[in-house]
């Protein structure tokens, strides 16, 4: 896909690991600013590597490779040529487990950290702090020890604390693992409020029904390569490429398809498209089902 | 990712020996090196450990190198403080000062005392897997459920070490400075910062590793079966007398050659 | 019904300083070699009554209170001797698989708990190759356990109870960090293990696999029972925390006057009785 105003460019980037086989094995990709990005495959194909590689918590091994992100002030900046913490202001990065990231006595103290590394002013930082507890669902806990919150609020402040940098691009590494139902939707709904400001987001996740409703864009991985790039739905239409890679679309999405129904996502849709293929007046599109096996 | 002090698994012969054998070496290695200061001896000694783990073990200097490098400023410092406590005759003068001969030998030799103990330890904790160590030092009479903690050691070391980092590395998402500094004072910093949460996390991490290992039997009174089986080979007798002839030829150099660099010898 | 494998009765936990109960009154009982899927929110007590049915509370756990009656095959829990001793009967999984993996290789962590207990190295033998095939870790064997990613692990701890040969099992979360093709083995592993007679108890938050696998669910919200029953009868209540979206689908079909049918709970179902639905009218016309 190419993006009129991209903020992450990919350049066929390689990586190996020591003494291991190729996690990367050649990535061309451009992410565009204002999108929701989800990362898809299963264990070890790559996902997290390729999302290391955004801030430069990795570094393409390949000479050739190259990841340069491009700033709201409108500046490029090669990863490789740059330090950890001067990449911090364009691309946050959650990592999975928050209990490792987490390193504050009080939620407030946890917040004001990130800013404070870029030089924030004081004057408004307070406030910075308070909308942020707020957009993810923590207004009221600012005084709060992380210690004594829930698993799941536990995720949303670590999430929270890399949002309030204001970063261009946050890219939070399988944000609902171990999470409930309405907790994974929580955490997403605070990814989708920070993207409805304008912001970029990246996720990683397994989970394919909130994928399905939350991102703009799917990158399927493979063995170190993008197996597919596009919207969910296209992505999600390419089944066979999926059962290769053994990633499942959301069960709403595979019933759909199955009764000849394609083009459905989400519950929302399917029920939807369901319904209007059995109201009477449309009983005639529905006759190619007797087809599919 | 995690230290390189660890336990590579391999077939040499120093990979297959009795980590009996193993310790007795060590411990023949390290008598030596602690009853005499010579450094013809010291060099000598530490010749034959590197010629030792090449030979048995495969293990070349190359992969011990860096970390010998990290010695190499506390030797220097050590030779220079001896240089300048111990008294006799002068070797050179620093500024004016005189630097002793035998307090510059002395230095010297704690120096390849250090480098002979060390490439040891390193070769044995690379070709030994932990839970040989803890099966050979209950074979030899230590407890079980004490044998045991060593191997449980090497279990945790990486796991610390990548928490470490993890939280450094969050750190450094976020901006900070600190955490990837190269100056000593401000990384320290973030590693006192970070101290915190990880001693909070492995306290309440410490009972749930208790209590999962209490689930699988860890305390239960009655025997114990071992899968793994140590033997005590003719090649681990000739590893041990091997080491010990080595041993006597070193006394021997130390008694029947006079000590070098010394004075109207 | 045979002996129970479990039988729980007015149990109530109640941590130190707690506003509410963790527990509240639960009662159940569960027959031997069924799978039974135990739901609900987080801090509805899922993870506290697997520490209860294990003896960690209150053997283990200073600071719960707890009361009430729990039996392992009519043996009541209070009889045995220590944890060491209920864990010949109930294995316990969990959530946090870096904790559980106490060795650094994965071949002797799985032997680790068979040498406690004693079993002869034939028998280890015997079930260390039978795990490395049930749960598909055998080419980790002989690989570090920390340099393993966080779905190995979770695949090598199962694999390590598994190993003690309980009669009971009882899984925290066993494949929160699995990709579905993972998920799917160990489903996959445990309904075999069912069907040899171990008894299976696991809190899962993915209701899609759970309406497949298990025989039972139980439904639980703030530290109670609220459902239990088939999969079907739980996940059509209003105590179902998530429903599999087939289910979903056809629940609001329903609602709409629209589906007829017998709910679905896997995609095949879902798509049969679409078919059976919408091919009335169908073969209709062909007979006309």
């Amino acid at each position: 896909m190419s993006h009129p105003d991209p903020v992450i460019e990919v350049v066929d980037v390689e990586h190996t690991y020591k003494g291991d086989t190729k996690a990367l094995a050649g990535v061309d990709l451009t992410i565009g600013r204002g999108e929701f990005v989800a990362i898809i495959g299963k264990n070890g194909s790559g996902k997290t590597t390729l999302a290391k590689h955004f801030n430069g918590l990795l570094r393409p091994t390949n000479s050739g490779g190259a990841v340069r992100l491009h700033t709201g002030e409108g500046k490029t900046i090669d990863t490789r040529g740059s330090r950890l913490h001067h990449l911090a202001a364009t691309v946050g990065y959650v990592f999975q487990n928050p209990d490792r990231q987490i390193f504050h006595d009080t939620c407030r103290e946890e917040l004001e950290y990130g800013p404070r590394n870029l030089g924030a002013d004081p004057a408004t930082l307070a406030h910075q702090v308070s909308e942020t507890l707020e957009l993810v669902g923590l207004e009221g806990r600012a005084e709060a020890n992380p210690i004594h919150l829930s698993r799941g609020e536990r995720q949303r402040l670590a999430i929270a604390s890399t949002l309030v940098m204001g970063c261009d691009v946050a890219v939070v590494d399988e944000p609902t693992t171990g999470q409930d139902r309405a907790e994974s939707r929580k955490i997403l709904d605070s990814l989708a409020h920070h993207h409805a400001q304008g912001r970029t987001v990246v996720i990683i996740s397994h989970d394919m029904a909130l994928v399905a409703e939350y991102a703009t864009r799917v990158i399927a991985m493979r063995r170190g390569h993008v197996l597919a790039d596009g919207t969910p739905a296209q992505v999600f239409s390419q089944r066979e490429v999926l059962q290769e890679t053994n990633i499942r679309p959301p069960q709403a999405a595979v019933l759909a398809a199955e009764i000849g129904l394609p083009g459905a996502l989400t519950v929302d849709q399917a029920v939807r498209s369901m319904r209007d293929a059995l109201l009477p007046t449309s009983r005639t599109p529905v006759s190619p089902i007797g087809e599919v096996e | 990712m995690s230290g390189t002090m660890l336990y590579q698994p391999g077939k040499t012969v120093l990979h297959r020996a009795d980590a009996r054998a193993k310790i007795v070496a060590i411990l023949v290695v390290l008598a030596l090196a602690l009853t005499t200061t010579r450094v013809d001896v010291l060099v000598a000694l530490t010749a034959v450990v590197v010629l030792g783990l090449a030979v048995l073990a495969r293990i070349t200097p190359a992969s011990y190198a860096k970390a010998l490098l990290l010695i190499i400023p506390l030797v220097l410092l050590l030779t220079l403080l001896q240089a300048l406590v111990q008294g006799g005759p002068a070797i050179a003068t620093l500024a004016g000062v005189p630097l002793s001969r035998s307090g510059v030998l002395l230095g010297l030799g704690i120096g390849m005392r250090l480098f002979a103990m060390g490439i040891c330890f390193y070769g044995f904790s690379v070709t030994t897997s932990p839970s040989d160590i803890a099966l050979a030092l209950h074979k030899v009479g230590v407890p079980y459920k004490f044998a045991y903690l060593t191997s449980f050691a090497f279990r945790f070391l990486p796991l610390l070490q990548d928490e470490a980092k993890t939280l450094l590395t969050a750190m450094a998402v976020r901006g900070s400075a600190e955490s990837s500094s190269r100056h000593p004072l401000r990384r320290g910093r973030a590693i006192v910062r970070m101290l915190f949460p990880m001693l909070a996390g492995s306290m309440k991490r410490s009972s749930e590793i208790a209590l999962s290992m209490e689930l699988r039997g860890y305390s239960l009174p009655g025997p114990r079966t071992f899968y793994r089986s140590a033997t005590f080979r003719g090649s681990d007798a000739a590893l041990v007398a091997g080491v010990l002839v080595l041993a006597a030829a070193l006394l021997a150099m130390q008694w029947q050659l006079p000590a070098p660099f010394t004075e109207g010898a | 019904m045979s002996t129970p494998a479990l039988a729980v009765s007015g149990l109530s936990v109640r941590y130190e300083g707690a506003e509410r109960r963790a527990l509240d009154e639960v009662a159940f009982e569960v027959a031997p070699g069924q799978i039974v899927g135990i739901l609900g929110p987080t801090g509805a007590g899922k993870s506290t009554l697997l520490q209860c049915l294990s003896g960690v509370i209150p053997r283990h756990e200073d600071g719960a209170a707890m009361r009430g009656d729990i039996a392992l095959f009519s043996r009541p829990l209070t009889d045995f001797a220590g944890l060491s001793d209920i864990t010949e009967t109930i294995g316990l999984v969990l959530q946090d698989p870096e904790v559980q993996l106490v060795n650094t290789v994965v071949r002797e962590e799985l032997v680790w708990g068979m040498e406690n207990r004693g079993v002869p190295v034939p028998e280890i033998e015997r079930r260390l190759s039978r795990a490395a095939e049930l749960f598909g870790i055998g080419d980790l064997l002989d690989r570090f356990t920390h340099a393993l990613s966080g779905g190995e692990k979770q695949r090598v701890v199962v694999a390590s109870v598994f190993c003690l040969s309980p009669r009971i099992m009882l899984l925290d979360e066993p494949t929160s960090e699995l990709d579905p093709a993972g998920t799917e083995g160990v489903m996959n592993a445990i309904r075999v293990l069912a069907d040899e007679g171990v008894t299976v108890l696991v809190v899962e938050h993915k209701v899609e696999e759970l309406a497949v696998y298990a025989d039972r669910l139980i439904a639980m919200r703030q530290g109670r029972i609220e459902a239990t029953g088939t999969p079907r009868e739980v996940l059509m209540g209003t105590a179902a925390p998530d429903r599999p979206q087939v289910l979903d689908i056809a629940l609001r079909l329903r609602e709409l006057g629209h589906w007829e049918s017998e709910l679905p709970l896997s995609v095949p179902a879902a798509v049969t009785a679409w078919e059976a639905m919408t091919n009335t009218p169908h073969s209709d016309r062909n007979r006309t």
